[in-house]
């Protein structure tokens, strides 16, 4: 075990790549000495590889927390797009093989923002109605929508390889963030049976917050030549989600206003999938 | 005629013809007028998340009124239509309609008057406009100077008129309950009167 770790820190800090051999006659390991139950197409012992692809994930289980954390992240998180990542590989010819795999996935979207927290807001506030409310990106005013709210979930993980042949299976345990946008959402309120409105606005503390939580996955990977391969993905990530936010609450008739920071903490789960293409650097 | 000569006259004929075209698109940037040709009060019930019309009895608190200038582009309230419309179709500044509109009437003051004993301060026939407001844009503003311009487009309005619709809130209710009615005077420098006066309301 202590050997498996001390190899494994090694190829992290590896920067030569050294390209597999997987030419035809050349593709198994050249120690033959006894079979194994797998074969090992490469006899290269470390080295690195870019991916490029298309990621989409889900959250399994729904914020539904209160009208905040549901205005704020969405019900669901959800998203597909690009994902690009960077891996270390280090394989042994008799028994295993290892890799480290830092990948950067999907803008991970919350559906249902809004509108899932009017309910959960009225249920709050009986004694008001909900007249209108909008999300804001707070860096450039921009109004939010279902296609622009963008988050960035990286996964930095390692895994024990399975060869077979040009095909590899990989078991992987890693470290998932997510990288949250800024955002700030305006509510009106109408307090029942009176002409006084009133303006409810929370606005996140930090231009973007990073939750961070861990990934579970299973990478397989198919090697077409010298230097491409396909790969696909599935994983499940478990994130805690920290949200800090300062919440104004304003009666503009009277002129008074009120100003309170509140902590909100929340667990998501995720399922993700990824494919694309795998370049051997 | 050799090709030189018409080659002359084509390009003759597109420059006088670029002239002309753009002497008839020379729009200029000032804006339309349009004129309030009269006024309507509606007694409205805010009590709940958007406002409907008043019936019989209303929270004091919540009560409103939307007032209703009926208004029209260009400068007189009525036209004919057989001519005025007419020519004013075949001029070539319709198409050099600017998007806002302003009025040339000054409005001098708007009154909202109670009919009835309102509070110890405000007694029939007293002015109460200071007391109603418009929420617009997350604020509160007086409404007594919300009528001084407006936003449809100037060539619909020309055509066919528009309404601008203000609902004046009443932030304090009424000390002594019970019916109440309330005139909207709106007075122009030329020393014209719109008014409308609401259908009476209990106000609880």
């Amino acid at each position: 075990m202590i050997r498996v770790l001390t190899i494994l820190l090694l190829c992290g800090f590896s920067a030569v790549a050294q390209l597999p051999n997987i030419d035809g006659s050349n593709s198994r390991s050249e120690d033959t000495s006894e079979p194994t139950d797998y074969e090992m197409p490469y006899d290269y012992r470390y080295g690195s590889f870019l991916k490029i692809g298309y990621a989409y994930t889900y959250s399994l289980n729904r914020i539904n927390m209160d009208y905040v954390t549901d205005a704020l992240h969405g019900r669901n998180m959800w998203g597909s797009g690009f994902n690009a990542g960077l891996g270390f590989y280090l394989t042994e010819e008799r028994g295993f093989s290892f890799n480290v795999d830092v990948t950067l996935a999907f803008n991970a979207k919350s559906s249902g923002k809004l509108a899932n927290s009017f309910p959960l807001l009225e249920e709050y506030y009986p004694n008001y109605n909900l007249i209108s409310s909008e999300a804001l990106n707070t860096t450039d005013d921009s109004e939010y929508t279902a296609e622009n709210d963008p988050s960035t979930i990286a996964i930095y993980g390692i895994g024990y390889t399975i060869w077979r042949k040009q095909l590899s299976f990989t078991p992987t345990v890693s470290l998932a963030t997510l990288l949250a946008s800024p955002l700030e959402v305006n509510y009106v309120l109408k307090e029942k049976n009176t002409n006084h409105y009133y303006n409810l606005k929370y606005r996140l503390e930090d231009a973007y917050t990073v939750d961070y939580g861990f990934s579970l996955g299973l990478d397989a990977r198919y090697q077409i030549n010298t230097y491409l391969g396909l790969y696909a993905k599935a994983g499940y990530d478990y994130i805690w989600h920290r949200v800090e936010l300062t919440e104004y609450w304003e009666d503009p008739y009277r002129g008074v206003s009120e100003i309170q920071s509140i902590s909100l903490r929340k667990s998501i789960g995720y399922v993700n999938i990824q494919a694309g293409v795998m370049i051997l650097l | 005629m050799n090709l030189k000569s018409l080659l002359v006259g084509l390009a003759i004929f597109g420059i006088g013809d670029l002239f002309l075209y753009s002497c008839v698109y020379a729009c200029d940037e000032s804006p339309s007028y349009f004129v309030m040709c009269d006024v309507e009060a509606v007694a409205m019930d805010n009590s709940g998340a958007s406002p409907s019309l008043a019936i019989d009895t209303v929270p004091g608190e919540a009560f409103a009124i939307d007032i209703i200038v009926e208004a029209k582009g260009g400068e007189i309230c009525k036209t004919n239509p057989m001519l005025a419309n007419g020519m004013y179709a075949m001029s070539p500044e319709s198409d050099c309609i600017s998007d806002y509109l302003v009025t040339y009437q000054n409005i001098i003051d708007l009154r909202i008057i109670t009919l009835n004993d309102f509070n110890s301060s405000f007694t029939s026939g007293d002015d109460i406009s200071t007391l109603f407001y418009r929420y617009v844009g997350g604020k509160y503003e007086p409404i007594k100077y919300e009528f001084n311009n407006a936003s449809p487009s100037a060539s619909y309005a020309q055509s066919t008129g528009f309404d601008i619709s203000r609902l004046a809130l009443l932030m304090t209710a009424p000390q002594y309950k019970g019916e109440h009615q309330f005139t909207v005077e709106i007075e122009f420098r030329s020393g014209l009167i719109l008014s409308s006066t609401t259908p009476s309301i209990y106000l609880k």
